[in-house]
Parts: structure tokens; C-alpha cells; sequence
């Protein structure tokens, strides 16, 4: 019996990482820190002194922060799986004595690894031109949209070509429905609002995370939940469906 | 009654192959276009050590019989089993080397760097994997390409990076996915010696192609498809000396006036050359003395068509008259 050396070919998955996606991180990285850096460089001898002031600059940065999180999982878990099977890539790899389900939980372990450091990259970057201030809670908030988003988005990838569609489908989908069927109201809305994901808490819970206020735990736990559920019923279907369309 | 036997042959080895498809049909269903039949009923047994050919015209199947080989498909109905094992588990803890038609893995990655990745895939640790890396690259002698990337390599350097990585190590079982497509002659012939080179009681191959010349040279037996069914099992390695071909280029540099009336029928192709038909051995015996006995000078004597092109002509021309 020969296994894959699937722990050193870690290496391999994060080089791959950063070339395919590092590109359009960087760009949405630089185009959404750039304006706050250059805001924040104008007014940082006004308000340094200010606590008030403080605390609302450092709310905005978690606020972009937040957004580039956001973006930066969609960037990072988009094709993960899918990829691979629309492009024939699985034909060499897997022919190696390799589990497929391990390969690509790796993978996503990998992306999550250059997603924080992407983020942690933009915190930097803030905290030496912007404005002297950093955040490392803000990882969590990465660490929290990664899991609960980046598992659906993982789930998506393993039985659809077009992930991102998917994904964007069911977000707006889950918005639309629980605009129509207001959870308190309705008994339908009650019921939809456990069975949608439940994105629409995660901007809120993630600020709190990250600013260090109170938590909701219940909502993180539902959030990761998802996530978690999602990204296991991936890795099944991956070990029951053959890779080949 | 032929066809019968070979079927009957590939049945019964069935129960001892080291691969085995046991009735395995395969239908492709889509929501909105009708199914589509791509194997039936297929059964075929390769021996531990056998090198089995695979041929086929295009569309009978080749490629989905390696999709359910490798586990990338699963079978409709039947059974594929590797060692007495659906294909997934065996590869997962035993790996197989394997090429396809079309080598396909990022175009971003460089020669090296692919090997470099795939021998860690293959389960060969640091220090080896590099020497095997290396071993490889020179017994393909792409050497010189090794810094590149893969979207600027030639095809037929993609070829040999392909076979490169099914060689990195030493597998119990090899496919081959038309192997020397791509490969210019002098490859083509370094290709036929690396598969005799291979060849060991232990290890199994299956080379798909189109090129029944090479499966002849390269193969034990080799499987006839057309239209997702078995059409029949050549032996490649049965006896000749019985065999008479249908179609012979005779070649007269002398006296090749005499031909025509020897052979009826024969068919001039200009040049002293002509395509006779034969009969039996004892007819053509008789018939090549005869025109020797008229002073002729025969040159060459060369069947049109190889024993398996002859097999396959027939097998895929019965085929298309069951269809």
C-alpha cells in the first residue's frame, strides 16, 4: 500500500493558491484599502487624540474589513472542486493513490490559510500607512465568513460547474424569501428562517467578533453550523460521486 | 462461430484477470437530450503480466471503458473491478500509472514542477521523489524543457511528460491512453522498446489506439470494440503459419503481364504492383509457382492489411450490419 505524500504536497496547493487567486486579491485588496489609507493619512493628526473619534475610525476600518472578507471568501473558495472536474485536472492527480476527499479538505484548509493572510496583509498595510491601529480579532471575522460561507461555497463546488452562480443564487434567493416572510410574523417565515443560511447575521456577528463586543453565540454557532455541515456534505458527496460528467 | 469462441475466451479469464469488467454497460443520461448507450454488456478479463490492446473506430466506447476503469464513472449495470476490487479503493491505496489522450493539468505549471508534484501524489517521499523526477526526465529526454510551462510545450512533448509521469513509479498496472499520439517516429519506436522494457509477469497493461499496427507489435490480445459492445478477441501471439490475409500486394518487376491471367481478378496499381486475392494457401502456392514457371521475377509479397486490421475490419463491418 502506497499513500499520496498529501501533507508535503501542502506546499504545492498554496503556491497554487497564490497564483490563481493571489492576482484578484490583490486588486480588490488594493482597491478597497487604498481609499481608507489615503482618508485615514489625512486625518489621522486630527483625531489620534480624540477617543471618540478613535473608535469610530477603527469601526470603519473593521466595516472594510468586513467587505474585503466577504469578497476575499468568494474569490478564495470559487472553483475549488469544480475546477479540476470541468478541466480534466482530476484525471492525472487522481490516478495517483490519492483520496480525493482529503486532497480537496486540504485544499480548503489551504485557501482559508491564504485568505487570513491576505486579510492580515490589508491590516498591515493599514496599520503602517493608514492609521496606527491594529486589529488581529478582525482574523475571526475572516475565520468566521470563511467557514460558514466558504462551506456552502465548497459544497457548491463539488456538484456544480458554476459555483459562484450557485452561490450567488442562493444568497439573494435567502434574502428575497426572508424579506418576503418576515421570521416573527409568519409561520412560514419561522420556518424559513431556520432552513436559509444565515447570512444575513454574519456582517453584524463578525463586527462584534471582531471589535471585542459581546457576542450573540448562538448566531456564530448556526453561522458554523452551516458552514461546517455544508463543507462535510461536500466531502461526502466527493467520496460517493465519481468526478467524471 | 470465431468472434463466439474469442468472447467466450475473454468470459472465462474473467474469473482470474487482474481487471475485469463483468457486464458492465454504461449510459450517459441527460435532461435534455435523449440517452445515450456508450458500453453494453461488456465483458473482459486481462491476466496478471498480459499487455491487452484496446481498439475501436472513434465513439465505440474506448475512453468510457477507462473512465469506469479508473472509477471516474460508475457503470450503469455490471461490475468493473481492479485485484478483486472496485477501482476507487484499489487506486487509493495502490495508485496506477496512467496516460491519457489528451494530457491534461495546468498549463501553469512547469514540466519539472508537475513531476515534482505528481511523484509526492504517487506516495514517494522527498529525496526519492526528485531522483525519480530526474530518472524520468531522462529517460524521456525532455531535459531541456524542463523549466517550462506546460501551455508551451509541443504536443508530442506533452506526450512524454505524460507517459514521464505514469513511469514515476514502478505500478502493478499501466493504461495508456493512445500513447503515441503526438509522438514523431523516432519516439513512437523509444515508446514501443520503453513497453517491452515493462513488460513483467506482474505487471498489467491496456493501450488504447487507434494504430492497430502498434497493438499488434506491443499486445498479447487485443480487444475489438465498436459501439460499446466486445466485438471480438485477437491473440496477437497465435501462430501465423495457417493464416492466409484476404488481400496481397504482389510486386513484379518481370513478367508481370503473366499476372492478370494467374490471378483472375487481380487489380493493377501501376508499377508492376497488384492486389490479388488469393483463396487458400495451397492456391496461392500454386498460382506464385505458376508465374514463376513464366520467367516472372516477384519481388514482394505483402498481406494488404495486417492480421488485426483484417479483424477489425470485419468485426466493426459485422457490427455496423447488426446496427
Amino acid at each position: 500500500m502506497k499513500r499520496a505524500r498529501l501533507w508535503s504536497y501542502m506546499g504545492w496547493q498554496a503556491r497554487d493558491f497564490a497564483f490563481e487567486r493571489g492576482a484578484p486579491l490583490l486588486i480588490v485588496a488594493t482597491l478597497m484599502a487604498f481609499p481608507v489609507i489615503m482618508e485615514l493619512r489625512k486625518i489621522r493628526p486630527a483625531i489620534s487624540t480624540t477617543g471618540q473619534a478613535h473608535s469610530l475610525v477603527v469601526s470603519g476600518i473593521l466595516e472594510v474589513l468586513s467587505q474585503f472578507s466577504f469578497i476575499a471568501v468568494l474569490i478564495g473558495i470559487n472553483g475549488i472542486v469544480s475546477n479540476d472536474r470541468v478541466r480534466g485536472y482530476y484525471r492525472f492527480l487522481f490516478a495517483k493513490p490519492v483520496s480525493i476527499p482529503r486532497y480537496y479538505a486540504q485544499a480548503f484548509v489551504v485557501n482559508g490559510a491564504g485568505l487570513a493572510f491576505s486579510a492580515l496583509t490589508v491590516m498591515v498595510a493599514i496599520y503602517a500607512f493608514g492609521y496606527p491601529v491594529f486589529l488581529p480579532r478582525a482574523l475571526l471575522m475572516v475565520a468566521l465568513a470563511y467557514v460558514s460561507l466558504g462551506g456552502l461555497g465548497f459544497l457548491f463546488s463539488t456538484v456544480a460547474r458554476f459555483d459562484w452562480v450557485l452561490m450567488g443564487g442562493t444568497w439573494g434567493l435567502a434574502q428575497v424569501l426572508r424579506a418576503v416572510y418576515p421570521a416573527p410574523q409568519s409561520r412560514a417565515g419561522r420556518v424559513l428562517d431556520v432552513i436559509l443560511p444565515p447570512y444575513h447575521r454574519l456582517r453584524d456577528v463578525s463586527l462584534e467578533l471582531a471589535g471585542g463586543d459581546p457576542t450573540d453565540t448562538r448566531t456564530i454557532a448556526w453561522l458554523l453550523g452551516w458552514g461546517v455541515t455544508a463543507f462535510i456534505l461536500g466531502l461526502i458527496i466527493l467520496r460517493r460521486r465519481p468526478l467524471a460528467t | 462461430m470465431d468472434e463466439l469462441r474469442s468472447a467466450r475466451a475473454g468470459a472465462d479469464a474473467a474469473s482470474s484477470g487482474v481487471i475485469a469488467f463483468d457486464s458492465v454497460s454504461k449510459t450517459y443520461r441527460s435532461l435534455f437530450r435523449p440517452p445515450v448507450r456508450a458500453v453494453e454488456e461488456f465483458t473482459l478479463s486481462i491476466g496478471r503480466g498480459e499487455i491487452m490492446g484496446l481498439a475501436g473506430p472513434n465513439g465505440a466506447g474506448k475512453s468510457t471503458l477507462i473512465s469506469l476503469l479508473l472509477g471516474y464513472l460508475p457503470p450503469t449495470s455490471g461490475r468493473v473491478t481492479i485485484d478483486e476490487t472496485s477501482p476507487r479503493p484499489y487506486i487509493e491505496r495502490n495508485g496506477i500509472g496512467y496516460l491519457s489522450e489528451l494530457v491534461t493539468l495546468n498549463p501553469q505549471w512547469t514540466l519539472e514542477g508537475a513531476l515534482e508534484r505528481l511523484a509526492l501524489l504517487a506516495g514517494i517521499a522527498h529525496p526519492l521523489a526528485s531522483q525519480r523526477v530526474e530518472a524520468v526526465i531522462d529517460e524521456l529526454g525532455i531535459g531541456e524543457h524542463r523549466q517550462k510551462k506546460l501551455k508551451a510545450l509541443s504536443k508530442g512533448n506533452l506526450q512524454r511528460l505524460g507517459l514521464a509521469q505514469a513511469l514515476l513509479r514502478d505500478e502493478a498496472i499501466l493504461i495508456l491512453d493512445e500513447p503515441t499520439h503526438g509522438l514523431d517516429p523516432v519516439w513512437t519506436q523509444r515508446f514501443r522498446d520503453l513497453v517491452q522494457s515493462l513488460r513483467t509477469p506482474t505487471r498489467t497493461m491496456l493501450i488504447a489506439s487507434h494504430n492497430l499496427d502498434e497493438l499488434e507489435r506491443l499486445c498479447d490480445r487485443v480487444a475489438i470494440i465498436d459501439r460499446g459492445r466486445l466485438q471480438r478477441v485477437v491473440d496477437t501471439r497465435r501462430p501465423v503459419a495457417t493464416d492466409v490475409a484476404s488481400l496481397y500486394h504482389l510486386t513484379v518487376t518481370v513478367g508481370a503481364e503473366h499476372v492478370p491471367a494467374i490471378f483472375p481478378g487481380a487489380r493493377s496499381l501501376g508499377q508492376g504492383q497488384f492486389e490479388i486475392e488469393p483463396g487458400d494457401a495451397a492456391v496461392l502456392n500454386r498460382r506464385l509457382a505458376d508465374l514463376l514457371a513464366r520467367g516472372s521475377l516477384i519481388t514482394a509479397l505483402i498481406p494488404a492489411h495486417s492480421r488485426l486490421e483484417a479483424q477489425f475490419r470485419e468485426a466493426v463491418r459485422s457490427a455496423g450490419g447488426n446496427a
